[in-house]
């Protein structure tokens, strides 16, 4: 038996002990909720289909190339781009409908509130123009 | 960008799958080629090139695609 692609194979065992511990655990208690049977089934399944996959050589190379396949590292790439831009984006608006309200609310208690999301949300769009920023510096010396 | 990869994979009698196992790309990639929605790169157009016998320059029409890049730097 040789494993082909190590890393679908990791991942595939993975998802088996998380199916198989999910399992053992709803045994145990007693407690079978329709969410944790779905999510059960569907770490068994994934896991297994990862898996073979890994063990079949055909298979193997196809995956290989599916994540070698330039057009989708370059979809992967635009992806993570694009939701980046749109994340910070909706950060920046809400600090500012925040702000907004923090300032212009009747209620004191919202105030504290808006303040409140105002300072993380304003934490987090901050993080991520250093990020940013960062990335941009180690690409600029990279490429 | 323009190119002929569909004319010479045509007259190869090759299929989208076949050419993209024998340049170890999916088949949609060549299908993005095909429609011009994706450029190859320099060594996925040199594995085609080799494929149907042909030049770099001819499978991408690189002169014909120049000059459209030229013209619409001249209209700027």
């Amino acid at each position: 038996m040789k494993i082909y692609n190590k890393k679908n194979f990791a991942s595939g065992l993975f998802s088996i002990t998380l199916g198989l511990a999910l399992l053992i655990a709803m045994l145990v208690t007693g407690n079978w909720r329709p969410k944790s049977v779905v999510l059960c089934v569907l770490c068994l399944l994934f896991g297994a289909e990862s898996v073979t996959r890994a063990l079949s050589r055909d298979k193997a190379i196809q995956d290989l190339i599916d994540q070698r396949d330039e057009r989708n590292i370059l979809v992967a790439l635009r992806t993570k781009s694009t939701c980046f831009t749109v994340l910070k984006a909706a950060l920046f608006v809400l600090c500012t409908a925040c702000a907004l309200g923090a300032a212009f609310h009747p209620v004191e208690e919202a105030k504290l509130i808006l303040a409140g999301v105002l300072i993380v949300t304003g934490l987090l769009w901050f993080f991520s123009l250093v990020l940013e920023l960062a990335c941009s510096i180690h690409y600029e010396n990279k490429l | 960008m323009k190119t002929r990869v569909k004319e010479l994979r045509i007259k190869a009698q090759l299929t989208q799958q076949q050419l993209a196992d024998l340049v170890h790309v999916s088949s949609r990639t060549i299908i993005s080629i095909e429609k011009e929605q994706y450029s190859p790169s320099l060594m996925l157009a040199y594995r085609m090139a080799e494929v149907f016998g042909v030049s770099v320059e001819e499978l991408c029409c690189l002169k014909e695609n120049k000059e459209l890049e030229d013209r619409q730097y001249e209209d700027l």
